[in-house]
Formats: structure tokens, sequence, C-alpha cells
């Protein structure tokens, strides 16, 4: 690489650069503002919510304007074609979402401090590297940046045992995964001498077709140890200890943002690795993976569906709900391997459905958040008749339920045809018939939930403080509810935006 | 304008109803909310019928391919799942449409005065504009998914209105299980649909029939797998063993919507499903079978629960069910324009029937036992005699429309085994089919008596005589049950059988869609009268048998009336009266072990109940140890997290490498 | 190939062996200081493999990459104190078998 070739590929990193400079803004404004007020600064979420939309909605103004490309750039580490830009859009989009909706906790969480949106936005610059990186350093470069600022986040509540707690165990935990991943990428290295996705999946290619003892074994444990470490981010089973604890002890704000925004990223970055690096683009890749994510997508399923049943915790439920997805998702990429584009096409319309509606019903547990609340517990009880107390919340939280079990009209139902279609049509019947059926448990404790909201009268005694409103989060919620229903009743022109992702 | 744009507005005015009510009708006056709520319907009512009659009306050579289309464009599109926005009319579907919007528009006028105290009545009448919607959206989906979207939709407002009332926990937990039931089926539905989408590779009503036959000897096995899974859908939205339980409860909703809902259309969506796919069924002679013997059994096992009820709605939800089977029965064995001629006619009496016992309910200030009833025939003339006409069809009593529609069912059951029937694979099936529908059909005739005595005859009033002092009728209600009472009357003269002198209008009308009616060879004349006669004389035996029982003028004499108090604690008839225990069975089964409770149980559970291994194996086994497994591994210790990593990422590079 | 005189196989053997040692400690020892100093063992057994097969492909690539590594160990390490102190704060300890607020509620 030289410098005309940086100087060609500085275009495609604007858009990071822009979200960064926010962040850099934000992190400033927090410096300022505590100098102003250090005791009990009760400060506005106002100006850094502005910020950190600004900057991420400019950044999704240059990916728009970038035009794709098949060849990668920055020496062949950072892809500019269509599931590149798509996914990172989509990315800053969610993250938006998820940003406006952490503004209400700011004030009633008692949480001052500014860094939350520093943080965040760091956070999703690496999560835009991650999905754009065609190769295992950059990837893993993205991987940590984005991991050690959720690290962070997820201890926000400074005061909490369990904020801190979920922080401490996500950390280890992640950082356990992450050599996991490293020292895989070590080894496709060591097998294939190089870290370039392209050229792993050639080097493979003939490596696997030969008897070649030392370099072949070495690559397959290199790449199974690398699908482990996305595994870990996606959360699926066995992979999946630290979520629940993650999830249940975080902000909620920090929980939704991390259920969908790391989900999310994670996949697709997983999703080019495994097409590129272990297939060749189309349909061809090599034997054993499939086996590998079929086997990850059933465990995970059921186990993340079946806990998802026990749970009275909303929060811990969720989580559950976010590990049966991931299984769902992996069926998906099944279909991805072997089905290429419509497959792809299904996996990150169906991110983008999951991401709504995950998002949105975080978005209801922080509305239903009091102000100086103790960390609330969200146990199932609290939802009894909030129904008639909030209709509107009520109704919205029912359609982001609905939309996650895969009910008509909502977009859960037209994701869920999209994603399972193509595996079944590449003979993985028993596979699809393993997701239907945990689709089918999974409505026992979605709509559990809206049982208690709309049938159970409310508890005599309930805390009069008040909710804090946010125009953010209303905001927010409003998108999210329409785009749940919009994306499902018209569901074409989204699904043409995600068409031709490979 | 032509026809066919028309069709939308079908569509679009109840779902604006719904939604002009749903967000404005807190803040309208009763009279709007009302007029909101009815105009769709009735203005629907008219479109369903002009597209009826253009329909039948229309020139002998165009009857096979008259369709009315309308397009809203492709809907979804990917890869190679193309689904259009196509919805059509045609002949199957125009009956349901006049079905739908007709009773709908008596059952809205009706609900006008039922409800018009509750103070959320406009929730109500948004939830029933949707659900007429959404039925319509059933059957009038020109492909698999519409259907589906429909199916889904029509399930979910059941459930809103089944809990409307929710302060009432039972009432809540009721449209749960419905809910929860359906989504059994569901499944069902969405295998049987994705079988059929990637055999054949299209979801379009019109095409799909073309490519199973190009399909030859594996379009066989794909249509029987395809029929089996579909059908356990049907079991669930129409109330058929195994997934009935659901119907009984969801009579905790109010009185009109058991009407409309559970009684006139949406329980008949699986009986409309199997006949759009009647060249699929048809194509599985095996699944045929299951469908026939499936619905025989309902149809008695239903009625043996109905003899002992006290409560009016549950008699009739449990009539619901045992009619359904009929209808099951009818379509099972070949004869899909018998079983829908049954839904047609069954939607008028049963909906009459329903609409009658709330009209009681209403009267007597939400009383509903029929212990406590008696003697109303003076205080409620309209609502008796059409209750009455209701019996009459419903027990098949000459010239009444349940008459023409249940022989017919029992005629087709009996030849389909004779040479050259539908069944004649299965030798002696038609014996046992016929028997049970003949059993169910006595019974049909016993309990339908015994509620109607019960409730409006039997002597004198036997609750609280200030109640039926006040006791009185309302003018839209009267006119709801007239309209419906006409139909009860009338509609059977639709399909009169060769052998009474008619030419089976409606099945002729259907043919196009559904195939002409099976017949046997050879001449059967006598054999069909004599049936029908047998029929006839076990109905009027056990008619009389529950006069005597239970009286016209006099009362039921003292031991009859202890009888009648204590008969639910003893032997049979105490089975009989807990209704089999299937809802215990179920209860223990499907229920308490997803709760976690179910530890104790699960030992009882082998020793007593091996109904339905599918659903232990489902539920209760992986949410018993997967609850012990879960709490043992997250324990809160990081390091047994950390070790499963480990040892989980060791097990899966041994395997791919050793593989 | 590789110009110093091990065989690539031992230093396989070495870098697996590094990994395994810190996998252990990870699952092993209570103080939280102490897994994460494992951790750093294994992310070094993966550089060791990164440098070693630079040299043996004769690319410079697996050098850089070991250099990022130390990098992120770093900020690692640097958050990962951080978020300890948090812990110490609330909990008083750096013992792993102490956090045990968040699991399965029966």
């Amino acid at each position: 690489m030289n410098i005309s070739d940086a100087l060609a590929g500085m275009p495609q990193i604007l858009p990071m650069i822009a979200v960064i400079v926010g962040g850099l803004v934000t992190m400033l404004m927090a410096v300022a503002r505590s100098h102003k007020d250090p005791e009990h600064g009760q400060l506005t979420a106002g100006p850094f919510v502005a910020v950190a939309l600004v900057s991420l909605v400019f950044a999704l103004f240059l990916l728009t304007q970038i035009e794709p490309q098949a060849k990668a750039v920055w020496g062949g580490t950072l892809a500019i074609d269509r599931l590149s830009l798509v996914g990172q859009g989509l990315i800053v989009v969610i993250a938006a979402l998820a940003i406006s909706m952490g503004a209400a906790s700011i004030t009633t969480q008692g949480i001052v401090r500014g860094e939350y949106f520093a943080l965040s936005l760091f956070c999703v610059s690496g999560m835009m590297l991650m999905v754009a990186a065609t190769e295992l350093l950059t990837f893993f470069v993205g991987l940590e940046i984005m991991s050690l600022a959720v690290y962070v986040l997820v201890g926000f509540r400074r005061s909490d045992r369990r904020s801190q707690e979920a922080a401490l165990k996500y950390f280890l935990s992640g950082a356990f995964a992450s050599a996991f991943f490293l020292f895989g990428a070590a080894m496709v290295f060591g097998a294939t001498g190089t870290t370039a996705y392209a050229g792993i999946s050639t080097s493979a290619q003939k490596l696997l077709s030969g008897t070649a003892f030392p370099m072949q074994t070495l690559l397959l444990v290199g790449a199974t140890l690398c699908v482990v470490g996305f595994a870990f981010k996606i959360a699926a089973v066995p992979f999946h200890m630290w979520a629940p604890d993650a999830y249940q002890g975080a902000p909620t704000m920090v929980t939704g943002f991390m259920a969908v925004t790391v989900k999310a990223a994670a996949f697709m970055a997983f999703l080019r690795f495994v097409l590129l690096a272990l297939g060749d683009g189309s349909t061809r890749h090599v034997p054993w993976i499939v086996d590998v994510l079929s086997l990850l997508a059933i465990v995970t399923m059921t186990l993340g569906n079946l806990s998802a049943v026990l749970q009275r915790n909303v929060k811990r439920m969720l989580a559950y709900s976010s590990i049966a997805h991931a299984g769902y998702l992996l069926v998906g990429m099944v279909g991805a391997l072997e089905r290429g584009e419509p497959a792809v096409q299904g996996l990150v319309f169906y991110l983008f459905v999951y991401g709504l509606a995950t998002l949105g019903a975080f978005g209801v547990l922080i509305a239903l958040e009091r102000k100086n609340g103790r960390h609330d517990e969200m146990l199932i009880n609290r939802f009894a008749g909030v129904g008639f107390q909030h209709p509107a919340l009520g109704v919205a939280f029912a359609v982001f339920m609905f939309a996650l079990s895969g009910i008509p009209p909502t977009a859960g139902f037209t994701g869920k045809v999209l994603l399972f279609g193509p595996a079944l049509d590449a003979g993985h019947i028993g596979l699809v018939i393993v997701a239907v059926l945990n689709s089918v448990v999974s409505v026992y404790y979605y709509l559990s939930i809206v049982v208690y909201m709309f049938m159970k009268n409310p508890p005599p005694r309930q805390s009069t403080e008040p909710r804090v409103f946010s125009p953010w989060l209303t905001g927010a919620l409003v998108v999210t509810t329409f785009g749940v229903l919009i994306v499902g009743m018209m569901p074409q022109r989204w699904i043409d935006m995600f068409a031709k992702l490979v | 304008m032509q026809l066919n744009e028309w069709l939308p507005w079908l569509l679009l005015l109840p779902l604006a109803g719904s939604f002009f009510n749903g967000v404005l009708g807190a803040r309208l006056p009763k009279g709007l909310v009302f007029f909101v709520a009815c105009m769709p319907i009735i203005v629907g009512a008219g479109i369903s019928a002009t597209m009826a009659y253009t329909i039948f009306t229309a020139p002998e050579v165009d009857k096979a391919a008259i369709r009315i289309v309308y397009d809203f464009g492709t809907w979804i599109s990917a890869g190679n799942l193309e689904v259009s926005g196509r919805i059509a009319v045609d002949q199957l579907s125009a009956i349901m449409i006049c079905v739908i919007t007709g009773i709908g528009s008596l059952i809205h006028l009706y609900s006008t005065e039922y409800m018009g105290d509750d103070p959320s009545v406009h929730r109500y009448f948004s939830y029933l504009n949707l659900f007429v919607f959404s039925m319509l959206l059933l059957v009038l989906g020109d492909n698999m998914v519409l259907m589906f979207v429909g199916w889904e939709g029509v399930g979910l407002c059941s459930y809103l209105l089944i809990g409307f009332w929710f302060s009432d926990d039972a009432n809540a937990s009721a449209g749960k299980k419905a809910f929860i039931v359906n989504r059994v089926g569901d499944f069902g539905v969405i295998i049987g649909t994705l079988t059929l989408f990637f055999a054949l590779g299209t979801m379009d009503f019109a095409t799909m029939p073309g490519k199973l036959q190009a399909l030859g000897a594996a379009g066989g096995t794909v249509a029987l797998i395809a029929a089996l899974f579909l059908f356990l859908g049907a079991t669930g939205k129409s109330a058929q063993i195994p997934l009935f339980i659901w119907l009984p409860d969801a009579m905790a909703g109010p009185t009109p919507v058991s009407a409309l809902i559970h009684a006139a259309t949406m329980v008949t969506a699986g009986i409309y499903m199997i006949c759009r796919l009647s060249w699929l069924y048809t194509a599985a002679p095996a699944a045929l079978a299951v469908v026939a013997i499936v619905g025989a059994l309902t149809a008695l096992f239903a009625a043996t629960m109905g003899l002992m009820q006290t409560d009016i709605k549950k008699v009739l939800a449990y009539s619901t069910v045992s009619q359904l089977g009929f209808m099951f029965l009818g379509v099972g064995v070949g004869a899909f324009s018998a079983g829908f001629f049954h839904v047609f006619t069954h939607a008028f009496f049963k909906a009459c029937l329903f609409l009658g016992s709330g009209a009681v309910i209403y009267a007597l200030h939400h009383e509903q036992d029929i212990r406590k009833m008696g003697g109303l025939w003076k205080k409620l003339p309209i609502t008796t005699w059409t209750f009455v006409v209701s019996t009459f069809a419903i027990m098949g009593f000459p010239g009444f429309s349940g008459f023409f529609s249940k022989d017919e069912i029992m005629w087709q059951a009996f030849q389909s085994g004779l040479d050259g029937g539908k069944l004649a694979a299965f030798p002696g099936l038609n014996y046992l089919l016929f028997a049970l529908a003949l059993a169910a059909a006595t019974l049909t005739s016993f309990y339908m008596w015994r509620v109607t005595l019960l409730t409006f005859f039997s002597g004198k009033y036997r609750g609280d005589q200030h109640t039926f002092e006040h006791a009185k009728e309302m003018p839209l209600m009267s006119l709801a049950l007239i309209v419906l009472g006409l139909g009860a009357l009338l509609t059977g003269f639709l399909n009169v059988p060769h052998i009474l002198g008619g030419h089976l209008m409606l099945a002729q009308l259907l043919s196009p869609v559904v195939g002409a009616l099976p017949e046997a060879h050879g001449d059967h004349h006598a054999l069909e009268i004599g049936l029908m006669a047998a029929t006839l004389v076990c109905s009027l035996g056990s008619m009389v048998l529950a006069i005597r029982l239970f009286g016209i003028k006099q009362e039921p004499t003292q031991k009859q009336m202890t009888l009648l108090q204590t008969l639910p604690g003893r032997g049979f008839v105490k089975v009989l009266y807990n209704k089999w225990y299937v809802d215990e069975a179920y209860e223990k089964v499907i229920v308490k072990p997803i709760e976690r409770t179910s530890y104790v149980f699960f030992y009882k559970l082998v020793d007593q109940f091996l109904i339905d291994k599918v659903m232990i194996g489902i539920f209760a086994v992986p949410a018993k140890y997967g609850g012990y497994l879960v709490r043992w591994i997250q324990n809160g210790s990081l390091q047994r997290y950390a070790t499963v990593f480990a040892f989980g990422a060791a097990a899966i590079v041994v395997w791919v490498v050793l593989r | 190939m590789v110009p110093i005189g091990v065989p690539v196989e031992h230093v396989i053997a070495l870098a697996v062996a590094l990994f395994v040692i810190g996998v252990l400690g990870v699952l092993l020892r209570k103080s939280v200081i102490v897994m994460l100093m494992s951790v750093e063992l294994m992310l070094n057994a993966a550089n060791l493999l990164f440098v070693v097969f630079a040299e043996r492909w004769g690319v410079a690539r697996g050098q850089t990459i070991s250099f990022f590594v130390m990098a992120v160990a770093a900020a690692e390490a640097a958050v990962g104190l951080a978020i300890l102190i948090g812990v110490f704060r609330t909990h008083n300890t750096t013992d792993v078998d102490e956090l045990r607020d968040l699991l399965e509620q029966s």
C-alpha cells in the first residue's frame, strides 16, 4: 500500500471518521459540563443527543454517497461493496434510535455523565469497521474498539453492584473469547500465510482438497476457533452464558443497545467471514461449516427459548429471546451458505426487523423505569395493568412482542419467511422444522407479558414517582413501532433495499 | 366502475372502521361509534351480495372460469419467493363473504344493544371490525400467504375478544389458551404451506393444482405430508380433537362474539381451507380418511360432553364442536360441497341459537345457568320461537335446513365405502363413520332439546321472580333473531338432494371449485331413504325422551330436578359433566409443565394419561430437564461460564477435525 | 522456509501449551487480576504464532499484527483494571466467586 492508495481509500472511511468526531465532541462537552456542575450535575440530554444524531445522520448521508465497488480499499482490508455499505447504514440507523432512547435514562437513572454518548459513538465506529473488514486483523481491531466501549457501558451505573458485576463478567469472558479468536486467526494465518478473507478462501480450497497433515489440521482448528469467537459475540449456545447476566445487570438503555447493534454488527461480520473466507462468496464453501452452523443453530434456538420460558424477569427473558434469535439467524446463515443471494437478503432483512422490534421492547422498558427507582428489577408482575395505565406504551409493546414471535402483519412474520425459506429450499428440512417449532414455543413467553399488560389489574400500591417524559424516547418509540408495522405490511421496498448484497 | 374495483373496499371499509373506532372511539358519542362500526359491514354485505349474484348467474359457459379479481400488486418478492397481493372471489369465497358480511351485519346490529352499556364499547367494535377484515382476507386471499395472514388475524381478534372483559382473570387465561392452542395449529399450517411451496414452487391457488399433477408419483407423498400438517392447523382453528379445548373456554367472551366468531365464521376456516385445497386432499386419500375419522370422533365426543352441561353457552359450544365434526366428516369423505353446505346452514342456526342465548342472558342480567331458568316463553316469545326453529334445524327435522345438510353428510359418509366411493380403499370404515355420526346426531337432538326445554319451557321460571318480571326483548336483537331464524328454516332448500326431488343446486354451483359430489356406482335410492329414515327415527326418539324428561308445560318432577342437581356427582355422568376431564388433562399435560410445576405430575401422567405424547415431547420434558440444566449451568459463577465455553470450543474443534 | 533452526511443529506446540496454561489460569484461579494475566498469556501465545509464521511465510504482516495485538492487550488491561476498580468499590473484593448476584433464579 502507498500514499495514493490511502488517498483513494480516504472517502470510504469518512463515515467512520464522522462518527468518531461526534464521539470526541460529546466527550469534550461532557468534560466541560462536569466542570460547571460537579456535584449532582442534572445535565440535560438534549445537546448530547443532538450532536450524536447529527454525526450519525451525517455518516449515513456519507454512506449513501459512496459508490459500491467490488474491490476492497486500504490495501484490501476494507470492503465497500453493498453488504458493507448497507450493513454500516443499518447499524448507524439502529444505533441512532438506541442512543435517542438512552437519553431518557440520563435523567431517570441518575447516570449523569455525558460519556455515555461518547462511548456509544466510539462503539458504533468499531462496529462499522467490523462490518466492512475483509481481513482478520482489521476485524479484530474493530471488534476490540466496539467491545471495550461496551464493557464500560455495561458498568455505567457505578454505584450498582449488579451493573459492576455484569461489566466484569462480560469483560472477562469477552477477553477470553477474543483470545480464542486471535489464536484461531494466528493458526489460520499459519496455514495460509495471509489474513485476508479472499486469500484464506483460495488456500483453504487447496489445502482441504489435499492431505497435507499439519497445515490442514491447523487451518481447520484455526477457522473453528474463529467461528467460536464470532459465536461468542452473537451469543450462540454454548458460548452465550455471559449474555443473560450482562443483559440483566446492565442499565436498560445499554442492554437495548447491546442486544441490537452488537448482535447486528457481529452477525454481519460473521456472515462476511463465513461467506468469503470459508467459501468463495457464492455457494461453494468448506463442507464442515454447514454442519457446525446447523448444530449451533439448533442448540441455540432450543436452549434460548426453553430458558426464556422459565424467566420471571423481563430483561432476562429478552436476553434469552435474543439468544434464541441468534439461533434463527444462524438458520438463515446456513441458507446463505447454500443459496447465496436470497438468503443473505433475508438475513439482513431479519436483522433489521429484529433490531427494530427488540430495540422498541427495550425502549418501553426504559419508559417504564421510574425516576430514582432503585435499579428496577423489571419482574413480570411489574407489567400488570400497564396496558390501561399507559395504553400507547402497551400497544407498542404488544406490537414488538408479536413481531418477535413472528405473527403477521408485523414485520417479524415476513422476516421469518425470508429467513427460513432458503434453508428449507436447500433441503435442511429438520433444521427448519426445529426453527418453526421453536418460534411456536416462543409465543408463550412473548404473549405472557402482553397478557400481564392488558389482562391483569395493576397492583394496588404503585410508586407514585412520575415517569420522566423524554421527547427523544417518544420519537424513537414511534419510529420503531410504525417501522415494525410498515415493514411488515409493505415489505417490498425494504426487501429491495437489502437485495444484491453479494 | 368495474365490479372488481369494489373488491378492495370490501376489505378496506372494515379496516378503516376498526382504526377509526380504535383511535377516536373513546371521545365520540356512542351513536357515531355504532354507525361507524355497522356501516362498513352492511355496505360490505351489499357488495358481497352483488358479487355472488354476478357469479352465480353467469352464463353457463363461463361458470367454470368466472372469478372477480383485484390485484394490489406484488406483495413480497425475494429470490424465488413471489407472493402476490391478489384477492379473488370465486364460487366458494362468494358464499363465504355473503355469510361473513350478512351474518356479520346482523351481529353488529345486535351488539349495539347487547354491548351498548359497556364503557369500552368502541374497543369492542374496533376488534369486531378488525375480525371481519381478517376473515374476509382469509377467504379472499388468492394464495397461501394471504390466507395465512387472515388466519392469524382472526386468531388474534378472537383472542382479543375472548379476553374482552379482561378484569376477570379467567377470561384472560381463556383468551391466552385460545391463542396458544391455535399457535400449535399454526405450526402445522406453516409447515404444510412451506412443504407446498418448496415442492410446487408457488403459493397461488390458481397454479398449484397443475404443479402438483406435474410432479407425478412424488406428488402423492407431498400431498399427504402437506395435507396432514394443514389439517393439524384446521383442528386448531376449527376446534377438533385434539385441539378443541379452547372453544368451550372461549365462551368467556361476549355472546355476539361467540355467535359470529365461534359459531358462524372463524371456526369454519378449517373447513374452508380444506375445500379451497380440495385438489390436494383428493390427491391424498389417506389424509382424507384421517380427516373423516377425526371429524366423526369429534362429533360424537363433543356431543357426549354437551349432554350434562348446565351453562347454556357451554352446551352450545360443545354443540358447535360436534357440528364442526360433522363438517369435517363431510369433507373427509370427499364430499366437499356437502361439508361446506353444512357450514352454510350451521352459520344461520347456530348464530341464531347463540344470539338467542344472548338475549336470554341479557334479559336475565347475566344468568347463564339453565337450572335457574324455565318458562321464559311467556316473556321472550321471539327468542323462544327462533330458538325452537333453530333447534329443529340442528336436530335435522325434515324441512329445516339442518336436515338437508346433515343427511347429505351422513349419506355421503355411508356411500363413501360403497363400490366406487372415495374411501373404498378402507373397507368397513364407512360403517364406522356412519355409526359414529348417527350416535352423534341422536345425542345432538337430546341435548339441544334439553337446553331448549329447560330454558324456555319446563313449567315455571325457577330463578328469582323479580328478574323474571323485568325480562324483556330488544327490537334490534329480535330483528337479528328473526332473520337468522328464517335462514335456519329456509336455507336448506338451496341444496335438496335428488332423492327428495331436488337437484343439489349448491353442490352444482360449487363444483367448479371443489369438484362434483362423489357418486357410488349403482342405484342406492332405497338404501338412502332407509338411512335417512333411521336417522330421523333416532333423532325424534331422543327428542321425545327429552320432552318426557324435562316437560313443556308441566315442571320436571321433584325427583327429576334432584336428579338434575345431583347428577354431576355420580358415576359416568360425573365424567360427562366434567367433559371427560379433557381440560384437566390438558392443564396437566401442557400448561403446568410450561410453568415449571410439573415434577410430581409427570409421574402421575405416565400412569394416568398418555393422551398426547407429541405435546409432552414438545413441552414437558425439555422444560423440566432444561430447567434443571439451565439452573445448573447458569449459576452465576464466571468460571463455570468460561469452563462451558472452553469445553464447548474444544468439543467443536475435535468434532471438526475428526469428522 | 524457517530460517531459524527450530522446527515449526515445536513452535506450534509451545504456543498451544502457553494458550492452554492461559485457559487453565482463567478457569481455575480466583483472583480477577490473575485471570486477566492469564488472558494476556493467551494473547501472547497467539502473538508467538503470528511472529513465527510471518517468518515462515516471509511476509511482514504477521509481525505487524503482533504490534496491534500488544496495543489491543494494553487497552484491554486498562479497561479491565478500571472495571475491576468499580467492582472493588461496590463489592470490596477481587475474588470472582464473590460475584454471584446475577444468576438463574429458581
